[in-house]
């Protein structure tokens, strides 16, 4: 599917009346939160005023500040409730034009266990969170994806033996679930090889001997694909039946088409990919119009990166035992 | 003085250890790889016979192709085969057997037949871990050689009697890239 121009097509009638829709809504909302932040504090002043120079009981201070909180807690609910529904609403629309057989879920996300069995980041996981899972079929191929952020924390005394935590991202951005089209068992990791591209093959060994990556360093035929890519195998030669030259090829093509680092990792016959990803890309902003193109679009490239490795890695060829 | 000479020879003693221990490991490398590639190998011999009955009530006119690869099964099959009569035999039965698919596109009925599709994914499969096994054994006979040639490991490879071994000659196909899922994805 040619994006753009798909994209574009369907933009003007299905996806516009749907965002017109909230932008009148959104005005709304951004209207009563510019009323509290502009109205409450000049009232609170007036008020206060009146309590120092007229015969208004000091209680009111407090009371108006009580509505105050209500009306802003109130305000915050609104807030959340016309994101969801935006949501569910103009992203479930682009969801399911641009693939009717997937289903956008924006409170749900892939599981922590899902992440863990990838075994791509192996550090120990405090907090993990998610939304906008996206799941379904393409082609013969199962997929889900969602956006992830998964942390783990570190914790200091100071002198006064006060404890200080402190919360380091591991991973935080798009992470994809995919059904593979090869039967295997063992586990296979492909990681984005920036030790050897500063040192060279100092830095391969290196790598081989300090990382804590299951199975063992495999070295692959392919020069270019190992000037990008450190793999990391169970079994070399499973991993050599998963990476075949044509795949390696794909993925490096895939690579330069996102712009962006990422790791894969092959395990039990599932393909997980993951992309970092910088900022929420299907939440709309308070104080900008979502009647626009540009913020409809980057949902569709959100889901064009999930989406894009069935196509872009010929996941849908089932040529093999597994079909 | 005498000491100095003494920690010498100890290091030089235990260079030497390890260096042979790391040949001994790479050639055991080798060794490993060639029997994974023997165990692929020996699942496309077990195939043969299922391809050849599948086929062979379609393609009456055309026995030769299924005699043929019969009788390079039958010659992989036999003991005391050399590296070199291994490599040669089973590129040869790699040719016959893409003749005979070749051949079953001839033959629609077969072709569409829900068993021989079975099979031939199943062919399809063995090839690739074939491929994938020999990638392997050439990764580790490039170690290994690399290991026997580079100073200073070539000079105790010599007076140990270790050698250089042969590689596994990878098909023109399967090296540029264009292995079978490329080529059979017409045919899905």
């Amino acid at each position: 599917m040619d994006a753009p121009e798909t994209f574009d097509e369907y933009y003007e009638p299905a996806v516009k009346p749907v965002l017109v829709r909230y932008e009148r809504k959104r005005k709304t909302i951004c209207l009563v939160l510019l009323a509290l932040v502009i109205v409450a504090p000049i009232v609170l002043i007036g008020l206060m005023l009146a309590v120092a120079r007229l015969d208004i009981p000091i209680i009111s201070v407090p009371v108006f500040l009580g509505l105050v909180a209500i009306a802003a807690s109130v305000w915050h609910v609104m807030w959340r409730q016309y994101v969801s529904r935006f949501k569910t609403d103009v992203v479930g629309t682009i969801v399911r034009l641009h693939s009717p057989h997937l289903r956008y879920a924006p409170k749900e996300y892939v599981g922590k266990d899902r992440f863990l069995e990838s075994l791509i980041f192996q550090q120990r996981i405090d907090r993990y969170h998610g939304k906008d899972l996206v799941r379904g079929k393409i082609g013969l191929t199962e997929l889900a994806f969602s956006w992830i952020h998964a942390e783990f924390k570190t914790t200091k005394t100071d002198k006064k033996g006060k404890e200080h935590t402190k919360w380091h991202t591991i991973f935080r951005g798009l992470f994809v679930i995919a059904d593979f089209n090869k039967d295997f068992k063992g586990a296979t990791v492909v990681i984005p090889d920036t030790t050897a591209c500063i040192f060279g093959s100092v830095g391969r060994t290196i790598l081989g001997i300090v990382t804590a990556r299951p199975g063992k360093l495999v070295k692959l035929e392919d020069p270019e694909f190992e000037r990008e890519f450190a793999v990391y195998g169970e079994d070399q030669v499973e991993a050599r039946y998963v990476l075949s030259p044509a795949l390696m090829e794909r993925i490096r093509s895939y690579r330069k088409k996102i712009g962006t680092d990422m790791h894969i990792s092959f395990v039990h016959s599932n393909i997980y990919v993951a992309i970092p990803v910088n900022g929420d890309t299907f939440e709309p902003c308070l104080f900008r119009s979502i009647v626009n193109r540009s913020l409809a679009r980057r949902c569709f490239e959100a889901l064009e990166q999930g989406t894009g490795i069935v196509e872009d890695l010929d996941l849908n060829t089932r040529i093999w035992s597994k079909g | 003085m005498d000491n100095t000479w003494l920690l010498a020879l100890i290091l030089g003693a235990v260079a030497i250890v390890l260096l042979l221990n790391s040949l001994i490991r790479k050639r055991t490398q080798v060794s490993s790889a060639f029997s994974t590639m023997d165990v692929m190998l020996k699942r496309r011999y077990d195939l043969i016979p299922n391809l050849v009955t599948a086929v062979e009530g379609y393609v009456k006119h055309e026995a030769d192709v299924l005699n043929e690869v019969t009788r390079l099964r039958a010659q992989a099959t036999s003991e005391g085969l050399s590296f070199d009569e291994a490599v040669k035999l089973n590129g040869e039965i790699d040719s016959a057997v893409r003749g005979i698919l070749l051949t079953v596109e001839n033959y629609p009925d077969l072709k569409a037949s829900r068993s021989f599709l079975h099979l031939q994914r199943t062919l399809t499969e063995v090839e690739e871990q074939i491929s994938a096994a020999r990638r392997a054994y050439n990764a580790s006979v490039q170690d290994y050689n690399n290991a026997v040639e580079s100073v200073p490991t070539a000079f105790i490879a010599r007076v140990a009697g270790f050698r250089e071994r042969p590689f596994f000659e990878i098909p023109e196909d399967e090296r540029s890239g264009s292995d079978t899922d490329k080529d059979s994805k017409g045919d899905m």
